[in-house]
């Protein structure tokens, strides 16, 4: 009886700390999140502060996540912000996307590019028309990195505002909405050949032809553009493409490919107008 | 508009200086005055004839050349090779002829003159016939008039030198050629006008004589020593007009009439300009200056003497035509494409004929172009005969198409026409209609608007009390990359809010706060801005912004808008915002920059007032600072120390005795303070001594970085045994740099520095003769007294033309233990810059 009674003791002992230990892990990891903060809210050094930023951001609790935003907009040095932004990309909690949308407007350039690559991790698609906001920054870094983020996450709705961020020097935009088009957007496209870089366009139209959901008509349209703009780069273009495993799959399309290239090399035309001097984008 | 506009009387005075009437008074004020120059007159008193003859009666207003036709006579191409005469009227060129010309052609009323090397021609008026060629001796050629048949033409010689000096009238016979009579005179003369049988000279700026045309003998002469004359014209249509030299003064005279007096006002007309060009310059046949900066005022006999015909007078700046009503305000403005070379006004308007070879009359009221003609060819310089009698009636341009003209011409990237720029801002700035704000932060934005044109739309925009909703609407731009759009001009519009008091901005400003694009020096005085229009509404943003920041790279070479922010929030009554400030200096993070200004502001009790006095203590918004330290600011600072310096190169002479001047140069930090101070010699007691004291100075803070700035000390003998014009400041009526001065009151040029005029050494060490100095010193050194500072050396303030930026001079109070007190008088004389 003795021993029934004291292994019934254990086990309900034991029972009954299994039940509890969730709830102090809990409660302990509160409390550390509780203890980072406030060492966050008056760190010693930077370097204090950027592990305190990580320790938080690895506990990826609501508490943490808050007491992050809460640092960020209390003001930090330049690394602290930085990091503190890209560990808010983690979250989708909408305190986080209001802190990181309001740092798109931040007066350092590097922190909006944090801001918005965050803002595309932790939304995807969604994040498109805050990404489109920074096609309008006034740091070509922070265009492009929007840019290509559009071109990653952003839609077809994005073209309209690519489209134009190419028209006026972006490069990277060139590249997005090769990523973006659809076969309707090649001839929006393609009026900006003569406007921009050569090599710019060149980078839009290899994105096109490497897309799998485009059909091959359109493809096979792009490859006679080329055709039509000739040129020693254009010749190196296409051979480079012809080296593509996805381009190289499609017999048709190397097909074309190789017959441009054949004609071009023996027609020897004059380099196409086409080939823009490249220009940095203007602010 | 108008009360925006200085009014200074510009005496168009009628009769006071009229020959026989030649006031008593004139004459005594004559006699007075110092002989510094020789003057016609006193020759020439023997042969006045006396009277004044009779008074030509005003004809009707048309050309004064016999055709009755408006003429311009014109030289073309460069060099100049064509002389042409234009008829207005018909639109054709009557006649030309292949000259090599040296002078501008004058329309007579018979002929064309004009010169080739030392001789002038004569062209028939009518069909530019060649009349006749007179040689003349003295290498310039000044002009010519016609009296009757007799043409007068005066030639002079410029030079310095008394033996060559002097000048020529000659009268040829019209019709023949052959000469009439000859003057000679040793002093230098104007261009004749003559009118009648009687020809007027100036001679060097204060006689004029009257010739009867037919003899050459003096009828009369007056000096006038107050007033420089600087042009005289005779016509049958206005009578004897004579011009001072002060800009746009003009004296007209004519005879036997009773003095009366009008006033033109001054509307910070562009350049310094005459009624009419000097009578003492030649005109070139070549491309120059003439003609190319003018004002003109058709001036017609009235009822109570002189007035304006038509009401209306021009300025012509380069491709700038302006038209001013009588009381200063602008009715029509007119950027042309081509640079103006000769201008005449009449009752109907202005005829211009530009380089381009293009002859336009445009409406006196509202600037329409009445008729249009070319001369064929481009033009180097010519002469216009083309007075029109009845203005035709028109309707006034509206204030939308002077608004907009004064705005071309505002935005005319031409750096030549500035001071004309400037002029057209100043009156889209007093333009009553609202629009006229859009149009200033138009320009304020564009490119070609140089700084000094955008200081005059921000000191401007404040002081108007019309158009706030186009600065409000234009805090809605931003930057844009897609847009291409720029951010708002706040520079132009915040001050403009403040002033108005716009608190309905204050959504729009915090906008512009937290807005990446807006600039580190405009965001201080939005910063300004935001707590005095926004009270205690500010505290919260304010804070945001304080706290957002106060560890960010981004301010960390400016830290002005933060500090001002912290001085606003630290005065909100709401508990949490006020101590945002001491918390922040608590931080370790804090930017070290902000950090020194919260540790200043929390031991400063002066932090306690209210947010909207943000501005006043100690900090500035950095938009409201100066781009760079001026060399006035550095003579002002100084100044203010000029006793420390004195110390410190008293003790330097006994050391040096030669020394004659000290050049500190150092480097100016944008907060005032110095660094890399270098004397110069470097004496290691010098350098020590103006070191330590140049390191305690702080001169006034300035937007750029650093900047490089330099002083020279100079140590100059006593200006009492040394200089017999020392004496007061005041005493300095006959100075040239005083009339420069005097002449320059009125001047609306921009400058690009201080006046050559204004001391640009304020300081200065008056000393004994360095023998003096010497035994001074080794008798300091004898008796160890402070009987060494018994004034062999005495350093002060020198004076300036401007009081203002001067330290005085030293007085008996002044004077160190043992030192000789010295009066002023005794350490004052001009020092010209030695920078």
């Amino acid at each position: 009886l003795a021993a029934c009674c004291v292994g019934g003791a254990l086990w309900l002992r034991s029972s009954s700390a299994t039940a509890a230990e969730p709830a102090r892990r809990a409660h302990s990891a509160q409390a550390e999140t509780e203890q980072l903060c406030a060492q966050l809210a008056k760190p010693d050094t930077t370097a204090q502060a950027l592990v305190l930023v990580q320790r938080l951001a690895e506990t990826r609790s609501a508490a943490a996540n808050a007491c992050l935003v809460q640092a960020l907009l209390a003001g930090q040095a330049d690394a602290v912000t930085d990091l503190i932004v890209d560990a808010l990309s983690e979250t989708t909690e909408p305190t986080a996307l209001d802190a990181l949308v309001r740092f798109t407007r931040h007066r350092r350039a590097q922190t909006r590019g944090h801001a918005y690559a965050a803002l595309a991790r932790a939304r995807g698609a969604a994040a498109s028309a805050w990404l489109e906001q920074g096609l309008r920054d006034s740091d070509a870094g922070v265009r492009a990195l929007a840019a290509r983020a559009l071109g990653e996450h952003g839609g077809a709705s994005a073209l309209d505002s690519l489209l134009r961020a190419l028209g006026r020097g972006e490069a990277e935009a060139a590249i997005a909405i090769g990523k973006l088009g659809d076969a309707a957007s090649l001839q929006r496209f393609a009026a900006y050949l003569g406007k921009q870089p050569l090599d710019v366009m060149l980078a839009g139209y290899q994105r096109y032809l490497e897309r799998t959901d485009l059909d091959r008509a359109t493809k096979l349209h792009i490859v006679a553009t080329l055709e039509d703009i000739t040129g020693e780069p254009v010749r190196a273009f296409m051979q480079s493409l012809l080296a593509r495993p996805s381009i190289a799959a499609d017999a048709q399309l190397s097909g074309a490919l190789r017959g441009s290239l054949s004609r071009l090399r023996h027609a020897g035309k004059p380099a196409a107008a086409a080939a823009a001097p490249r220009t940095e984008p203007s602010r | 508009m108008i009360g925006a506009w200085r009014k200074v009387a510009l005496a168009i005075r009628l009769g006071c200086t009229a020959l026989g009437a030649c006031s008593a008074a004139q004459h005594e004020h004559a006699r007075s005055l110092p002989k510094t120059l020789e003057t016609m007159c006193d020759e020439s008193t023997a042969s006045v004839v006396g009277g004044t003859g009779t008074a030509p009666h005003p004809a009707a207003p048309q050309p004064t050349n016999r055709l009755g036709k408006p003429l311009i006579a014109a030289i073309t191409g460069a060099p100049a090779t064509t002389l042409l005469v234009y008829d207005l009227e018909a639109g054709r060129v009557r006649w030309r002829t292949a000259v090599d010309a040296s002078a501008r052609p004058q329309i007579l009323a018979d002929l064309v003159v004009t010169t080739q090397g030392p001789a002038m021609l004569a062209f028939d008026l009518g069909t530019g016939a060649r009349r006749w060629a007179a040689s003349f001796d003295r290498p310039v050629w000044l002009g010519a008039s016609q009296a009757g048949a007799l043409v007068v033409f005066a030639t002079t010689t410029p030079t310095r030198d008394p033996t060559l000096r002097g000048s020529t009238l000659v009268a040829i016979d019209a019709l023949r050629g052959t000469k009439a009579w000859q003057r000679t005179f040793a002093q230098a003369i104007s261009r004749p006008s003559c009118m009648a049988d009687r020809c007027y000279v100036l001679s060097d700026h204060h006689d004029l004589l009257v010739l009867d045309a037919r003899s050459g003998a003096s009828l009369n002469c007056t000096t006038r020593r107050q007033t420089e004359l600087e042009w005289v014209d005779a016509s049958d249509r206005a009578g004897l007009l004579v011009g001072a030299s002060a800009p746009r003064a003009a004296l007209a005279a004519a005879p036997q009439r009773v003095a009366d007096q009008a006033s033109l006002p001054e509307t910070e007309l562009p350049g310094q300009v005459l009624f009419r060009p000097s009578s003492y310059v030649p005109i070139p046949a070549a491309r120059s200056a003439h003609g190319r900066i003018a004002l003109l005022g058709p001036l017609l006999p009235g009822p109570n003497g002189a007035r304006l015909a038509g009401d209306r007078y021009y300025s012509v700046f380069y491709r700038d035509l302006f038209a001013h009503a009588a009381d200063g305000r602008f009715v029509w403005a007119r950027l042309l494409p081509s640079d103006v070379v000769a201008a005449a006004a009449d009752a109907a308007g202005l005829v211009v004929v530009t380089e381009d070879g293009a002859v336009s009359r445009f409406d006196a009221d509202s600037g329409a172009q009445r008729q249009t003609g070319s001369l064929g060819a481009a033009i180097s310089s010519a002469d216009l005969d083309t007075t029109q009698a009845a203005p035709v009636p028109s309707a006034a341009q509206t204030g939308a198409d002077l608004r907009r003209s004064l705005t071309e011409i505002a935005l005319d990237p031409d750096m030549r026409t500035l001071p004309a720029r400037a002029l057209a801002i100043e009156a889209l700035l007093a333009a009553p209609e609202a629009a006229a704000t859009a149009d200033l932060l138009a320009i304020y934005q564009h490119d070609s608007t140089p700084p000094a044109l955008r200081e005059r739309v921000v000191a401007g925009l404040p002081k108007r009390g019309v158009g706030t909703e186009y600065l409000i609407d234009a805090l809605l731009s931003h930057y844009d990359f897609l847009d291409d759009s720029r951010p708002p001009p706040l520079a132009a519009i915040v001050p403009a809010l403040v002033a108005q008091k716009q608190e309905r901005a204050l959504p729009l400003l915090l906008d512009c706060l937290f807005d990446p694009n807006t600039t580190l020096a405009n965001l201080g005085l939005l910063v300004d801005a935001i707590a005095r229009l926004g009270g205690a509404q500010a505290c919260a943003p304010l804070g945001q912004f304080l706290s957002l920041y106060h560890a960010d790279s981004a301010f960390a070479q400016d830290a002005t808008a933060l500090a001002l922010a912290a001085r606003a929030v630290a005065s909100c009554a709401d508990q949490e915002a006020s101590t945002l400030p001491a918390r922040l200096a608590q931080r370790t993070d804090t930017l070290p920059g902000l950090q020194n200004e919260l540790q200043a502001m929390l031991t400063d009790s002066v932090a306690q007032s209210s947010p909207g006095a943000a501005g006043a203590h100690g900090l500035q918004p950095t938009a409201a600072l100066p781009a760079t330290l001026s060399a006035l600011a550095v003579q002002h600072t100084f100044a203010e120390h000029a006793q420390d310096l004195r110390e410190c190169i008293l003790d330097e002479l006994p050391r040096v005795p030669t020394l004659t001047a000290v050049r500190i140069a150092f480097v100016a930090n944008h907060d005032g303070s110095t660094s890399a101070v270098h004397i110069t010699p470097d004496t290691a007691e010098l350098r020590h001594c103006l070191t330590q004291k140049l390191h305690s100075y702080r001169f006034p803070a300035f937007r750029s970085g650093r900047q490089l700035a330099s002083y020279v000390v100079t140590l100059r003998p006593n200006a009492a045994t040394s200089d017999p014009t020392s004496g007061t400041p005041t005493d300095t009526s006959e100075t040239f740099w005083t009339l420069s001065q005097t002449r320059a009151a009125g001047r609306t040029k921009i400058p690009s520095a201080p006046p050559w005029w204004l001391n640009q050494n304020p300081l200065y060490l008056s000393v004994d003769p360095p023998a003096r100095a010497v035994r001074s010193a080794a008798a300091a050194a004898a008796s160890q007294t402070h009987e060494a500072a018994a004034a062999p050396v005495v350093p002060s303030a020198a004076p300036a033309a401007n009081a203002a930026t001067t330290q005085p001079p030293s007085t008996p109070s002044d004077a160190r233990p043992g030192e000789t007190a010295r009066t002023p008088a005794d350490d004052t004389w001009w020092l010209p810059a030695q920078h």
